[in-house]
């Protein structure tokens, strides 16, 4: 796997499970870019979720877990949108880790 | 029913201080407090230590030091009085005695 | 998985070392598991409530941008000890979080009451 992600004339260091490296060279197409990688192609409920975290993490400095990300959903946007499902068939498989890796986040540590 | 344990010297650290300010609060006195490692220089009769021996005097529950730690710094023969003196197993013993211990750091 | 009553006390002032933020790393930790937590700040400690901290540049983490976040995570018992705010001519400052005061005497049944008290 490629440790660089090529976007135009930017060349942004990843690292070996394929989060950036330097968070501040986030943008939305880096985002596309890396949704990409995962076989992911983003739509409007995709960013709404990715700006969410975004916001979430500049404000507390943490970074959630699954369950507190759902809650997080449920608080912001509605009881419809904030469950684990939901969550799950925007970004399938390991949701928290494929949306913190596309938002340009550090790697989840905990996983409960 | 809460062993306090503190480590730290009363000059660099507030620990004994606020340990005390909340035991002298509490309507309880089946507490009690173990002072190990630099803690042991609480019991000096230095000046600067006067406020904290007036406290563990009027203090229901008992506040004891660590004999091992007290040798190892050459400090037996200035101490005050109010502390009862234990070693290892004595504190062993404490940690058993207690329904739970906390340090404060 | 048995409950436990987990109080932590965080009694160091911010940036003074890596306690606070260790601190935080337990209760994030403890939430994890769904154990009942209460957070207390006491002495120095309550300078952790202040809104106007930035510690941007300094390398260290600002624990209180995490505090208002808290009640997502099931942390809804935080406390600080009466008066130590106002023994700091800080009563009038603004807070990252509303919080209520616990007494000495209260401090002392809420580390009775714990299962597992941890001090920083």
């Amino acid at each position: 796997m490629s440790n660089t992600l090529l976007i135009k004339d930017k060349q942004l260091k990843l690292d070996k499970n394929g989060y950036l490296q330097e968070l501040a060279g986030w943008d939305k197409a880096v985002a596309e870019a890396l949704a990409n990688k995962e076989g992911l192609a983003l739509g409007s409920e995709h960013w709404e979720l990715i700006h969410l975290l975004r916001n979430f993490h500049q404000q507390s400095g943490l970074i959630p877990s699954t369950r507190v990300l759902v809650k997080l959903i449920a608080k912001e946007f509605g009881e419809e949108k904030g469950k684990s499902a939901y969550l799950m068939s925007l970004f399938p498989d390991a949701p928290l880790k494929k949306i913190c890796k596309i938002a340009g986040l550090p790697r989840p540590i905990n996983c409960v | 029913m809460t062993l306090h344990l503190i480590n730290k010297s009363p000059a660099k650290s507030s620990a004994l201080n606020e340990c005390l300010s909340v035991l002298e609060a509490s309507n309880n006195s089946s507490s009690a407090i173990l002072l190990i490692e630099d803690a042991v220089y609480s019991a000096l009769k230095h000046p600067a230590n006067m406020a904290l021996h007036e406290k563990i005097k009027k203090l229901a529950s008992p506040c004891y030091l660590l004999k091992e730690d007290l040798l190892m710094r050459g400090l037996h023969a200035e101490l005050v009085e109010g502390f009862t003196i234990v070693d290892y197993a004595g504190f062993v013993q404490l940690s058993l005695d207690f329904k739970k211990v906390q340090s404060w750091s | 998985m048995t409950l436990k009553n987990i109080l932590i006390i965080i009694r160091q002032a911010p940036y003074s070392s890596l306690l606070p933020a260790a601190a935080l790393d337990v209760l994030l930790t403890a939430a994890a598991f769904e154990q009942p937590i209460t957070l207390l700040f006491m002495g120095e400690g309550v300078q952790h409530l202040l809104s106007a901290q930035n510690s941007t540049g300094s390398g260290m983490k600002n624990i209180s941008k995490a505090l208002p976040s808290l009640e997502l995570y099931e942390v809804d018992q935080v406390f600080m000890e009466k008066d130590a705010l106002a023994n700091r001519k800080l009563e009038n400052e603004k807070l990252v979080l509303q919080v209520e005061s616990l007494s000495l005497n209260q401090i002392a049944d809420a580390i009775e009451k714990a299962d597992q008290v941890f001090n920083f």
